[in-house]
């Protein structure tokens, strides 16, 4: 029962090799050709062990047999595994190697395989083996040397510099276990059979039995799908489930009911939490999520693939999962409608600056002003403000750093580390006010760069703020001392606005004066190659005309 | 009057300021005719040269106008004759 004659054919699609022939003996001869192989002619029988998938089993199938190899008291070095049969050379005086049952075995061909990554095992060499006094040795190798297997052909009862031993038990043993293995694959072949047989007798009792259940089983889960084979049962439960086979016995009528009580259970439970996913269906709208009402479970589709591997089942642990995705999802959503917001009001308000800088240099008003900044250390200090008319600061439009780790020192390092700062276009109403001082022992010296009117009530606020500290010892630029930051400033920016306001005046005028010497040149240039198309003009009319006449003296004559 | 001042007095003397602005124009037409060229060309001009720049154009376009009239009117002219000895023939 557990042994198949197999066919040529079987033989070699099972050993993966076209090198098997029948050697008209029953049997065939297996070359052991190909890298790592032995290259000897392995002579088995045509009959061949099955499995309990009923396959046949390759009886080309070297075991581990301790006992009978370390007693050999041979330096393999390696992993050593056997074959255990008869050695002899062919007529053309190959090795050639039948394999018997063990208890019939006069050799043993020992494969003993060696290296590989992280084993240190490196076989055997000829001279030893020859000087053991193997029957056959052969030794193959990778390209590298780093791994390979060794082959050895010895006596079953082979001990070096010893006399042979008795090993009769040792194969008696192994043969013990291998036909205990087969007793088990008979065995359990043996039971499948008989459970075949039991199961194809009650198949249409059992049917009977279970096909209204089914029936019952598909109003609740109209997914349920079944196949009433000869020996078996299969069904499917639904499209995330596995099939499942079972034979005609009691024990699926028992399974049939079992699923019939867990589809009645689904379908209680998927009416008691139905109205709980509709409710937040509203909320969902809001989001832009569309809601799928499944047999097993609610899907969730949404502008995003969020929701793409995700279901909810009809359960508290589904709904709980549903009430934190989706809260999730709002989150993520707000904080993305946030950050675009954020950005067209960024977007917003530079559109803005640029605007009123393109509309300031229409109007002539300074379009660069740099100054340096340093605002720690005791010597070479300077900043500078510049204050819009409603109080604000504006941060420059570019800065050089003189040191570059500042960038990293300071937080604010826009505003705070050492280098030259710089604007690229004074604006209407600001006022630019500056301070330096060269070391400690000298005063701050304040200065006011640019006005173009009076200063504001929140301009005067922030000035007096960021620098009443340092007004405590401070002077102007004509070396007067400041003891009033108010009254400094005030002063200081009316007379710096009249003179920045005569800039503006003198800039508008130089405006206009190219405006209309463009308008002259363009005027001027548009007269000159009318005029001379003109000329060219009477020139061709007065031509012709001379031709005409020449014309008619030659006639007349 | 002596020959001497007469001859002072018919003496033509260069116009130094108008050769300069005359090449200012020409500047202005190589380089584009545009704002900040022409700032840049006449930024070292007093208020009286820059008015008499203005006053050179308008007087050159003046000129070209009335040339190119003139020219109109012998055009017109020419062909009146054509007409005419057209109309004997």
């Amino acid at each position: 029962m557990s042994k198949k004659k197999v066919t040529l054919e079987e033989a070699k699609e099972i050993l993966g090799s076209d090198k098997i022939f029948y050697n008209g003996n029953r049997k065939f001869n297996v070359v052991d050709a190909g890298k790592y192989h032995s290259g000897i002619t392995i002579e088995v029988p045509q009959e061949w062990t099955i499995d309990t998938r009923r396959t046949p089993e390759s009886p080309i199938s070297y075991i581990s047999a301790k006992e009978l190899t370390d007693g050999m008291n041979i330096d393999f070095d390696g992993d050593a595994s056997i074959l255990l049969g008869r050695y002899r050379l062919s007529k053309n005086g190959r090795p050639v190697f039948e394999l018997t049952e063990p208890t019939k075995a006069r050799d043993t061909l020992v494969r003993v395989s060696w290296g590989g990554a992280f084993n240190r095992t490196r076989g055997q060499y000829e001279d030893y083996a020859k000087e053991i006094g193997a029957s056959f040795f052969t030794r193959r190798s990778s390209n590298g040397g780093g791994a390979g297997n060794d082959y050895w052909i010895l006596p079953v009862d082979f001990v070096r510099d010893m006399k042979p031993r008795d090993v009769s038990a040792i194969l008696a043993n192994i043969e013990h276990k291998e036909n205990e293995r087969v007793a088990e694959i008979d065995e359990y072949i043996e039971q499948e059979d008989l459970e075949i047989k039991n199961s194809t007798e009650n198949r249409n009792r059992i049917l009977e039995q279970i096909e209204p259940i089914i029936q019952n089983i598909q109003t609740f889960n109209p997914n349920f799908e079944y196949t009433a084979g000869t020996d078996s049962f299969t069904y499917i439960e639904n499209r995330y489930s596995s099939s499942k086979a079972i034979r005609y016995t009691d024990k699926l009528i028992i399974e049939i009911a079992g699923l019939l009580e867990k589809a009645q259970n689904e379908k209680k439970a998927k009416n008691t939490y139905t109205p709980m996913f509709q409710e937040m269906e509203s909320t969902l709208s809001t989001l832009n999520i569309s809601i799928s009402y499944n047999n097993m479970n609610i899907t969730l589709k949404a502008p995003t693939s969020y929701f793409s591997y995700k279901c909810y089942s009809y359960s508290q642990r589904g709904y709980n999962s549903f009430i934190s995705d989706v809260t999730q999802y709002q989150k993520e959503i707000t904080q993305a409608q946030e950050e675009t917001r954020r950005k067209a009001e960024e977007l917003k308000t530079a559109t803005e600056l640029k605007r009123r800088k393109d509309e300031a240099k229409e109007m002539g008003y300074p379009e660069e002003f740099k100054f340096w900044n340093r605002l720690g250390g005791a010597t070479n200090l300077g900043h500078a403000y510049v204050i819009e008319s409603d109080g604000n600061i504006r941060e420059p439009d570019y800065n050089n750093l003189r040191n570059g780790n500042h960038r990293y020192k300071y937080s604010d390092w826009k505003n705070n580390a050492d280098g030259t700062q710089g604007y690229e276009q004074i604006l209407p109403g600001e006022i630019i006010v500056t301070y330096t001082k060269d070391y400690t022992a000298v005063p701050y010296i304040f200065n006011v760069e640019w006005a173009d009117g009076e200063i504001t009530e929140a301009q005067l606020e922030v000035i007096c703020d960021e620098l009443a500290e340092k007004a405590t010892f401070a002077k102007n630029i004509e070396g007067q001392e400041i003891t009033d930051i108010k009254q400094w400033v005030t002063g200081a920016v009316k007379t710096k606005a009249m003179e920045c306001k005569k800039q503006l005046i003198v800039k508008q005028q130089e405006k206009s004066f190219a405006e209309e010497i463009v308008g002259l040149a363009e005027e001027k240039v548009t007269a000159k190659v009318r005029n001379t198309q003109a000329g060219q003009l009477a020139q061709a009319y007065e031509e012709h005309i001379k031709a005409q006449t020449n014309q008619q003296s030659l006639e007349d004559d | 009057m002596s020959n001497v001042n007469f001859m002072e007095s018919i003496k033509i003397v260069p116009d130094k300021e108008k050769e300069m602005l005359l090449k200012i124009q020409d500047e202005i037409e190589k380089k584009g005719i545009t704002p900040e060229n022409v700032l840049e060309l006449t930024k070292n001009l007093s208020d009286s040269q820059k008015k008499r720049l203005k006053q050179l154009y308008r007087e050159q376009i003046k000129n070209y106008n009335i040339s190119t009239e003139n020219y109109k009117k012998k055009i017109l002219k020419i062909k009146s004759n054509i007409e005419n000895s057209k109309k004997a023939n």
